[in-house]
């Protein structure tokens, strides 16, 4: 065989070879797609895609000023993968106990121990998505990132964080209750109420994963874009919320009561500008907004009823504030019930006096003489007031008042009557007990009240919550009149004599000292131990102008035995709160009269040392007569008689300033900017500072000011 | 008598083939089997489109534009193309001389590669080339250069093929350690360089009880790394890998089949008999290298399986016309340099798609002309280019000879009849 031939034939032998081989191959793909396909296809099908949830973020909710009560912020659900792709044996032995310490450190709240447990246990059993924390920051997150073995890289390290939001509530427990919970299952509060504005709507987009678990969006035409959530803003004013919260939290301890709640409305739109509800559990734990008392508790609410009574018969002008009647000695039997009175020193009162007493014979024997031959008169009156519907309050969860009607089988012709006029068998909400008084400070208009006052898409007002009345006139302004006159008595001489004094604005109102009827001994404890009383005041400020109107429901104080009564356990959170409420309303407070020492220029403070720009504009606000002021930046005043004038302030470089007479604020400026720093005692002007001015000055030493007025 | 020009004039080359030509001379210049080139261009352009979609999710996630992995294969298309032209102009006598100091530089250079290569999965297969900063794999050069150099030695020892000391030896050697210097690396592509060696001398008429043993040994060699490698339980560089990669082949305990397998599957399945159309591939976002280890299964998923039969009758056909050139080549060595380059093209281009349709186990191979990657590119022109500079050559040196033939036959024609010329007037005299 010649050489040629011979390797030709082992060529072709090759190349047959190959392409039997080639043949494998396409036989192979075949195989493949038509026997295999559909296991493969629906494998794929899977793995690839899927339609995920863009949540929408939810809105937040405002305070009336601005200031975030509830917002949500992206927390981490932090997990690992024991077999992530750079872990090995070694690695992972070497460094899991430093992580597992790092973690611990970090965390808190598992023992570098129980980490280490939990993710040796893990690598044991294969686990590629062992929990390690639920709720992490992002700040946390980042830090997590560089701690040992999660260091290898994004997925290499096997650390996976799974972002969620949280509601988180900025002011934590102020106002929580009534803000609400927004959690997935039971919403309450105004997240409940307002949750389809906070909610949004949320998005889908089509994605496609790809290599290293990264989602990419498929197509453009799949996605629905989310709607966030819009942004609630509510009536509550943080500053006033803050002084109802803490005041009755003070109240609350100092009288271990069990539970309490403040309402603050506005009088003359309704907006509820606080709404503090605190109780702790039967064994006396922490109190904390547990329930929203003040719109979901209905409970006897004593005397403070009494005014519906009064409204009553003054509107039907059966009785007249100065028509006097009998107490009987505070004893008086109605059927087979008596009726009784507490160390009244008086035996025969005025109507006014009566209520300003708060005598329980009084008050039901001038309703049993005027309605109880037109029993129906007397609860068509409760109707007319509004006091048998509810608020109608932008809050879910009010609850339903229970007066009873006279037609009902609930009605008791003997009995019923007199103990309704005196605020016993009916149940009323402190909400609803509040609506009523403060139609009567509002001149007989019924505000619905309310807690959001408008709602905004990106900073946009979408929709405007305008005050809403619920009726024009609940009762005659003649009856308004003598309503308010027999308030004003309580405060001035009556229950809350003493307790509601204030030189500077006057309140009215009126006591309430409940016995809380228990189930199964009623009333009628032996002993006055285990009785349980409810103390309220209701009133509004100021009497000759009303502004604000406010109720304060303490239930069963227990600490002293003696101390029970509206005027002693809830008139002082109701002062507090006014006299806070006055102090930062302006528009309250008188105008200053001719005389006031301001407005003679003689009289008038000599400022001492300061900006020199500020002092010219305060002395020509002021219209103080004053010589041109000095070109430097800070000057000294001198006063003469009711003339001004300014001496110039030279801070040098290299020495310490002169700061004596200048405001903190002031005087901060000027020595943190010579980098010193300062420290101080007391208030008002600096009077003496060391180091002396003029001294040599030593960057980042102290200078310590002494301020006095 | 087949073999006895295989020495060939080097006056044969005209100067003009050296010289660099104004650009509309190209198309008259260009020569070598038209076949080829076609072949070659259409592959290469359908590589553009299928880089085009394969690189959509890389440039996404280095968040760059899907033009721009497009953008530098058309450079690199370029480039390989220009590559091409001018290696195919140089005479292959050149590389004859060429093969041996390529093999030369080969071998120093692999051993740096071992010491000093870049580690990519603990594999250092890649070098930094000073000055330029390209970086390439060193096992592609190997390739081109022992194939060169196996063709140069198996024209040489023609005559006393079947001694195994005069041979074999000296014919094997320079395979051995190249095999050896690549072995530790990159297992897989030392393997089929191997194997294509092995095909060439069997080729080559060297005696098959020979190449049974280097098979023997080869295998031997390979299996007893692998065998320690498993017993000792040692995690060292590469051979976890390589034990994973059989295991997984296998059918390992705890997964069905790995990662990779399971997507090229969910491609192949995908693709049916048309496939899902270019550019809408989903598993190129899954898997690995779709833009060269595994490009052959997303072709599939995007053009169907027709396709893929086209794609493998055009390289059977590449292979047919290498062996058309082989079978026209007077010389032994330019026979041997384009049967050897075309089956190792052609090997490399069926192993890679045996890996990516589950035939073998998974290893790195690419496709040539298709996969993305510089330098693979660079070297597969190269060695195009070589083929089709025995094929054009062949084609002049044979249209030569033939006027040269025709030239003497009218010569002798002329001859005759000037004899015959010659004779007649004697007749006539005679007459």
């Amino acid at each position: 065989m010649n050489i040629k031939k011979d390797i030709s034939w082992r060529v072709y032998v090759t190349y047959i070879g190959l392409v039997i081989f080639a043949l494998c191959i396409i036989a192979r793909i075949a195989y493949t797609q038509q026997v295999q396909g559909r296991y493969w296809k629906s494998l794929a099908d899977s793995l690839t895609t899927d339609f995920k949830t863009i949540e929408a973020d939810r809105g937040n909710i405002y305070s009336e000023d601005g200031r975030l009560l509830a917002t949500s912020l992206p927390f981490f659900e932090i997990r690992m993968d024991t077999r992530a792709e750079a872990v090995s044996d070694e690695l992972f032995n070497e460094k899991v106990d430093s992580l597992a310490i790092k973690l611990s450190h970090l965390l808190k709240d598992k023992s570098a121990e129980e980490y280490r447990r939990i993710m040796v246990s893990g690598r044991k059993n294969d686990e590629r998505y062992v929990l390690l924390n639920r709720k992490v920051t992002f700040t946390e997150l980042q830090l997590i990132r560089k701690f040992p073995i999660f260091n290898l890289g994004k997925y290499k390290g096997g650390l996976i964080a799974i972002q969620e939001f949280h509601r988180v509530n900025p002011f934590n427990q102020l106002c929580l209750r009534t803000i609400g919970l927004y959690r997935d299952s039971n919403k309450v509060g105004l997240e409940k109420t307002y949750d389809e504005y906070l909610s949004g709507v949320n998005g889908k987009q089509l994605m496609q994963r790809i290599a290293g678990n990264t989602w990419l969006p498929l197509t453009d035409e799949n996605a629905i874009e989310p709607q966030n959530g819009k942004d609630v803003y509510t009536t509550i004013d943080v500053g006033l919320q803050d002084v109802a919260e803490s005041t009755l939290l003070n109240t609350l301890v100092k009288n271990e009561a069990e539970h309490g709640c403040v309402i603050l409305m506005e009088v003359k739109t309704g907006k509820i500008k606080a709404l503090a509800n605190l109780g702790r559990d039967e064994n006396g734990g922490p109190y904390s907004e547990r329930m929203n008392y003040a719109i979901s508790e209905a409970i006897e609410p004593g005397s403070t009823f009494k005014m519906a009574s009064c409204a009553a018969l003054l509107e039907s002008g059966l009785a007249d504030t100065s028509t006097m009647i009998d107490l009987e000695h505070g004893h008086k039997v109605y059927g087979k019930q008596i009726m009784k009175d507490h160390e009244l020193a008086v035996n025969y009162v005025s109507l006014k006096t009566a209520f300003a007493i708060s005598s329980n014979v009084g008050i039901s024997k001038f309703a049993y003489n005027a309605f109880n031959d037109k029993q129906e008169m007397y609860t068509n009156y409760l109707k007319q007031f509004g006091i048998t519907q509810k608020t109608g309050i932008d809050l879910s969860g009010e609850a339903n008042p229970d007066v009873k009607e006279a037609t009902s089988k609930r009605w008791n012709k003997v009995v019923s009557l007199p103990w309704m006029s005196v605020g016993y068998e009916e149940r009323i909400t402190p909400l609803q007990t509040l609506c009523w008084y403060n139609s009567i400070a509002n001149d007989g208009k019924r505000m619905k009240p309310f807690l959001v006052s408008k709602v905004t898409e990106y900073g946009k007002v979408v929709k405007q919550f305008n005050p809403t009345v619920a009726n024009e006139k609940v009762v005659s302004e003649k009856t308004v009149k003598k309503l308010r006159g027999i308030m004003e008595a309580v405060v001035l001489k009556g229950t809350a004599k003493g307790v509601l004094l204030n030189s500077n604005y006057s309140a009215a109102g009126k006591t309430g000292t409940a016995q809380i009827f228990q189930a199964g001994s009623g009333f009628n404890n032996k002993g006055v131990g285990s009785k349980k009383f409810l103390a309220s005041f209701v009133g509004y400020f100021p009497a000759d102008n009303p502004q604000y109107s406010c109720i304060v429901v303490i239930y069963n104080p227990t600490k002293d035995k003696s101390v029970y009564y509206g005027s002693q356990v809830a008139c002082p959170v109701f002062k507090e709160l006014a006299d806070k409420v006055y102090a930062t309303s302006t528009f309250m407070h008188a105008p200053i009269e001719k005389n006031d020492s301001l407005l003679h220029p003689e009289d008038r403070p000599g400022f001492m040392a300061g900006a020199t720009k500020e002092i010219e504009k305060v002395l020509t606000e002021l219209k103080s007569s004053h010589s041109t002021m000095t070109e430097g930046n800070w000057c000294s005043v001198i006063k003469e008689g009711k003339n001004y004038s300014s001496a110039e302030r030279q801070i040098q470089q290299g020495v310490v300033p002169d700061v004596t007479g200048f405001s903190l604020k002031d005087a901060l400026y000027v020595l943190e900017n010579k980098g010193l720093k300062v420290k101080f005692k007391g208030n008002g002007k600096v009077i003496e500072q060391y180091p002396n001015a003029g001294e040599v000055l030593v960057k980042g030493t102290e200078i310590s000011l002494e301020l006095s007025n | 008598m087949f073999f006895d020009n295989c020495s060939l004039t080097i006056d044969m080359i005209s100067k003009e083939d050296i010289e660099s030509v104004h650009p509309a001379a190209w198309v008259a210049k260009t020569k070598g089997d038209r076949s080829i080139w076609i072949i070659v261009i259409l592959l290469t352009l359908f590589s553009c489109l299928t880089i085009y979609s394969s690189t959509a999710a890389l440039a996404y996630k280095k968040s760059q534009s899907s033009e721009h992995y497009l953008l530098q294969q058309f450079v690199f298309v370029g480039l390989g193309l220009g590559i091409m032209y001018f290696s195919h102009l140089i005479h292959y006598k050149y590389y004859s001389i060429f093969a041996k100091l390529l093999l030369f530089l080969t071998i120093p250079l692999l051993l740096y590669t071992l010491v000093f290569g870049s580690h990519v999965n603990d594999a250092s297969r890649w070098i930094k080339i000073p000055l330029i900063g390209l970086t390439f794999q060193t096992s592609d050069l190997a390739k081109l250069s022992i194939i060169m150099y196996t063709a140069r030695m198996l024209s040489r020892k023609q005559e006393i093929i079947k001694d195994f000391k005069q041979a074999f030896v000296p014919i094997m050697w320079p395979i051995v350690v190249v095999f050896l210097l690549i072995l530790p690396a990159n297992l897989s592509t030392a393997c089929i360089l191997l194997f294509t060696c092995l095909v060439l001398l069997f080729i080559g008429r060297v005696s098959i009880k020979h190449i049974a043993l280097v098979g023997i040994v080869g295998a031997f060699v390979a299996g007893s790394v692998i065998g320690i490698a498993y017993i000792s339980g040692a995690k060292v560089g590469r051979l976890n890998t390589w034990i994973n990669r059989l295991k997984d082949f296998k059918g390992g305990e705890k997964k069905e089949v790995n990662y990779q397998t399971l997507q090229a599957n969910i491609a192949i399945a995908r693709g049916g008999i048309t496939g899902v159309g270019p550019g809408n591939s989903t598993q190129r976002n899954f898997l690995p290298h779709a833009d060269s280890d595994f490009i052959f299964a997303m072709i599939i998923e995007e053009y169907g399986i027709i396709t893929a039969g086209i794609l493998l009758l055009l390289y059977l056909l590449f292979l047919f016309r290498c062996i058309k050139i082989f079978l026209k080549c007077p010389g032994a060595f330019g026979a041997f340099l384009a049967v050897g380059l075309g089956f190792a093209l052609t090997i490399q281009a069926f192993m890679h798609m045996a890996v990516n349709v589950h035939l073998t186990p998974v290893t790195g191979v690419t496709l040539p002309f298709i996969s993305m990657g510089g330098t693979s590119l660079m070297f597969t022109s190269l060695a195009t280019g070589i083929i089709l500079s025995v094929s054009k050559h062949v084609d002049e040196e044979q249209l030569q000879m033939q006027e040269e033939a025709e030239a003497k036959k009218a010569e002798e024609q002329a001859a005759k009849e000037a004899e015959k010329l010659k004779d007649l007037p004697k007749e006539k005299a005679i007459a």
